[in-house]
């Protein structure tokens, strides 16, 4: 685990700062990361079924311990090409509170990263071709990499406006 | 579970108390009483939560089951078929939980009826039975409605009032029964009233007022089915609209709402003596049994009440039996049409599939079926494959739902299972074809499919249904092509006749013809049938005698004949444009090239009349009278035109033909004409404005008319009766067609 406040790893919080847990994970080259009280699990892929005339973002459905999930491809919701799914694959899997039961696929996981929210800037658009910048609550420089931290709440909603469009 | 087996232990130990026993044992005795009718409140989301635990367990168990199937300790084995065991039973008493007895409901219509009863001045009694049968709370919850709807209508319209009762006899204290039993794995449930029952007069005046069914159907009518008329959307029989019963929303909705658990309702009624509805319900919604099927890579569950029968073509027939109907892949099952929708297609367009696209899916599949055929038929040419057959398969299962009917092409049928049905996911609602997704044994997601949805996903689907009766009627309307019988008689040539014309083929032994006085009989359905040998009658080869015989019985021939034949080759659909030029005799219709072949088309009213002139020469007394006669017939079909103006010749009348309702308007306004004969679909100017421009033409003056169509439903001959023809009449019956001539030129 990767500490970036110097309050915390000197074990001195500051009152006014407030640290967030994120889970982290790679599209592409892109870091992205959710905040951990979101997540329920990590799960590996397994046999995901396919839906037949669902959004293209909408990878299918997955049964995890008994309880059937859907499955969103976070790469075609950033608009990128499909990619084969590989042993670093993961699916992130939501709390019930965030939406009826879903996950995203992501091409790999990375470490539970402690910010300090000081330290996240709101999401400016300079690029908005890349990232569907409607999930994107801020932006976060690490040592060598930006996290982009995602909003898991609005993930569904904004796969529901494409939808539509 | 845990009290029961404390309970149990007592008793095995009462051996060695036994002065003690008594006392014990009634003590015990009221302690399971009290244990039995005991309940708890639970919430119903626990309860969700445990099945969904239950189902991950046998799923685990599966697994297991799985992995020690390859391997040999016994210990482990036995372990494990203890699991198996509990988890099955797990599993069931799950499920019970869900289940409430059916008293939950039964027992608040006491009071509705009592307070009913007070308030029309009626004396009713209700008795419940069954009220210990249990029924999913789902499926509970939903039958209260229909069931209030039920017994209010019983009340309000079934028992009569206590002085018109006891002047028909009947016990003062009209009484109504409500009861619930399980019979062969679903639950009914029946009201069942000893009032008047329901007036049918008032049933079959309202159908008629509504326009719902017309005079002449409903004398055809049972009075069951008059009865059921009032579950039809829109019915509602009492005239005047109470505040109990009666308020627009009729039984239809009940019904509907019956349906929608899965359940069927039928209504008995005997006239004076009471009325009975019937609710056939299934124990659970949360569990269905389903046929799982394979497409593509994944499996699909289709629910097993929609399910009507699975179907397989084999070889040959893969390629025979699915033909074309406006584009769209048919299969004729038992004489009905069957539409059929491909799964793999439906699946791979999320765009509903228009008339369009089914075509070209359809004729994409022809194509590949042609190809295949076309390459084992060079295999077998080659002789690669000397006694290789065709191998081809194609199953479909037969689906309905309401009145929707069609087949589903699928690639597999893996076998029939229960499953549990978790709705869709909040995000996919809009999705039509899927009626939600199950978990199966295997741990994969399946979804299982919406009949309903996915025959709304093929919109030219729906309107083929609207159209029901395609059968004759597709036919006709792409007029110019027919569905055509060929058949061999000797060697050489290849003969054709319009399957309409044929009654049905029979199989004969040469053995058993007749000869009576150099004619040929034989005894069909014990009727003897003339044989015609078109060899005698056609310049033509000699029957193959090598080969079985059938004989060709066709329709519509006042006497019986039968046409030998030595096979049949094949039915097409072709086009009728005849050539009458390359090759004719009399007997003949004219020839065509089917399959690259010529084949003739025999005329079977020539060939009659040339193998029997006796029969037609007695009629010659009447040709000379009806050569008097003018006949103006409009017909578009070249085929249709020259063999209906064939009849009429024979028979003697002048006849001048027009190609559409146009032409035939410019003829009639040249000169008179004693009868008219149209067809009714027709370019240029149908048949039915045709008629109206001479109506108006003539004014008042009578010139009487017939219309040959293929049309049979009622509101087309309403319309052909409007537009002013005389009667109507089918295009392929000669005798009948001549003799109604007849009728309206006397």
């Amino acid at each position: 685990m990767q500490l970036l406040n110097d309050d915390v790893s000197t074990g001195q919080v500051n009152k006014l700062e407030i640290i967030g847990k994120y889970v982290t994970f790679w599209i592409e080259d892109e870091l992205l990361g959710v905040n951990i009280l979101d997540v329920k699990e990590v799960s590996p892929v397994m046999t995901i079924t396919a839906i037949s005339h669902s959004a293209k973002e909408i990878s299918g459905y997955v049964n995890i311990r008994g309880e059937i999930h859907l499955v969103v491809n976070l790469r075609y919701l950033f608009g990128l090409p499909y990619r084969e799914i590989d042993n670093n694959c993961r699916i992130i899997i939501f709390k019930s509170s965030v939406s009826d039961p879903f996950g995203i696929l992501v091409d790999k996981v990375g470490d539970v990263l402690e910010v300090n929210s000081d330290l996240i800037e709101p999401y400016k658009v300079d690029d908005p071709k890349k990232l569907n910048t409607n999930l994107l609550t801020g932006v976060c420089k690490l040592d060598n990499h930006l996290l982009v931290i995602l909003d898991a709440h609005r993930l569904l909603k904004t796969g529901t406006e494409n939808t539509e469009n | 579970m845990i009290p029961d087996d404390n309970d149990s232990l007592p008793v095995n130990a009462s051996n060695a108390v036994s002065t003690k026993l008594n006392n014990k044992d009634t003590i015990h005795k009221e302690s399971k009483e009290n244990i039995e009718n005991e309940s708890i409140r639970v919430k119903v989301s626990v309860l969700n939560r445990l099945m969904a635990l239950a189902g991950e367990m046998v799923l685990v168990r599966n697994q297991q089951i799985q992995l020690i199937s390859d391997q040999s300790n016994s210990a482990m084995r036995t372990s494990i078929q203890k699991l198996d065991l509990v988890t099955s039973e797990l599993q069931n008493c799950v499920m019970q939980t869900r289940m409430q007895p059916v008293s939950i409901v039964f027992n608040k219509f006491n009071r509705i009826v009592r307070d009913l009863g007070e308030k029309l001045d009626k004396e009713i009694n209700l008795n419940i039975k069954g009220g210990e049968v249990e029924l999913d709370k789902n499926i509970l919850e939903a039958l209260t409605d229909p069931l209030t709807h039920m017994i209010r209508n019983s009340c309000d319209h079934g028992i009569e009032s206590p002085s018109i009762r006891s002047q028909k006899s009947k016990n003062r204290v009209g009484t109504i029964n409500l009861s619930a039993w399980h019979e062969s794995g679903k639950v009914l449930v029946e009201v069942k009233d000893d009032g008047n029952g329901i007036n049918l007069e008032s049933v079959k005046r309202n159908a008629l007022k509504k326009g719902l069914k017309t005079e002449v159907e409903l004398g055809a009518m049972a009075e069951k089915e008059v009865a059921n008329l009032i579950l039809l959307p829109g019915f509602s029989t009492v005239e005047e609209v109470s505040d109990i019963s009666g308020r627009g929303v009729g039984m239809d909705v009940v019904r509907s709402n019956i349906e929608k658990i899965g359940g069927t309702l039928e209504l008995d009624t005997i006239s004076g003596q009471g009325s009975s509805i019937r609710l056939q319900l299934p124990l659970t919604l949360a569990i269905i049994p389903c046929l799982v099927i394979k497409s593509g890579e994944f499996n699909f569950a289709i629910p097993q009440v929609n399910l009507e029968e699975l179907v397989t073509l084999y070889n040959e027939e893969v390629r025979e039996k699915i033909e074309l109907a406006r584009g769209c892949e048919v299969y004729r099952l038992r004489n009905q049409l069957l539409p059929m929708i491909r799964l793999n297609e439906v699946l791979d367009s999320p765009e509903p599939l228009t008339m369009e696209k089914m075509s070209k899916i359809s004729g994409k599949y022809q194509e590949i079926q042609e190809q295949e055929y076309d390459e084992f038929k060079k295999m077998q040419a080659e002789s690669k494959w000397k006694d290789g057959k065709y191998r081809q398969s194609l199953t479909f299962a037969v689906l309905k739902t309401g009145l929707i009917k069609y087949g589903l092409v699928i690639d597999e049928v893996i076998g029939t299972e229960e499953v549990v049905v978790k709705s869709m996911h909040p995000h996919l609602k809009n999705l039509d074809c899927y009626a939600g997704a199950t978990i199966m044994g295997d741990g994969r997601v399946a979804l299982i499919l919406d009949v309903v949805g996915m025959a709304k996903h093929c919109q030219s689907f729906l309107n083929i249904e609207e159209e029901q009766k395609i059968d004759l009627k597709v036919k006709s309307s792409n007029d110019s092509t027919q569905g055509v019988l060929i058949f061999r008689y000797g060697k050489s040539e290849k003969f054709a006749i319009p399957l309409s014309m044929v009654s049905r083929i029979e199989k004969i032994d040469m053995q058993d013809i007749e000869f009576v006085g150099g004619t040929e009989f034989i005894t069909i359905d014990q009727t003897s049938t003339q044989i015609l040998r078109l060899d005698k009658l056609l310049n033509v080869s000699e029957l193959d005698q090598q080969k079985d015989t059938y004989l060709l019985l066709p329709k519509n021939i006042a006497k019986p004949y039968g046409i030998l034949i030595s096979g049949i080759e094949d039915s097409v659909e072709c086009d009728l444009n005849l050539n009458t030029e390359s090759y004719m005799e009399s007997g003949l219709m004219g020839t065509t090239i089917i399959n690259e072949n010529m084949t003739l088309f025999i005329d079977i009213y020539q060939l009659i009349d040339k193998a029997d002139p006796g029969w037609s020469q007695h009629q010659s007394n009447e040709k000379s009278i009806n050569s008097k006669f003018k006949i103006l017939f409009a017909e578009d079909v070249l085929f249709f035109r020259n063999l209906v103006k064939g009849y009429l010749e024979s028979a003697g009348y002048n006849i001048v033909v027009a190609e559409n309702g146009k032409k035939a308007l410019e003829a009639f306004q040249k000169q008179e004409f004693d009868i008219i004969i149209s067809d009714i679909e027709m370019p240029v100017m149908d048949g039915n404005e045709f008629m109206r421009n001479v109506r108006n033409i003539l004014n008042n003056k009578v010139v009487p008319s017939i219309a040959l169509t293929a049309l049979t439903e009622e509101k087309d001959i309403k319309i052909i009766a409007d537009s002013g023809f005389n009667i109507y009449e089918h295009k392929m019956d000669r005798e009948r067609l001549l003799s109604r001539v007849a009728e309206l030129l006397s």
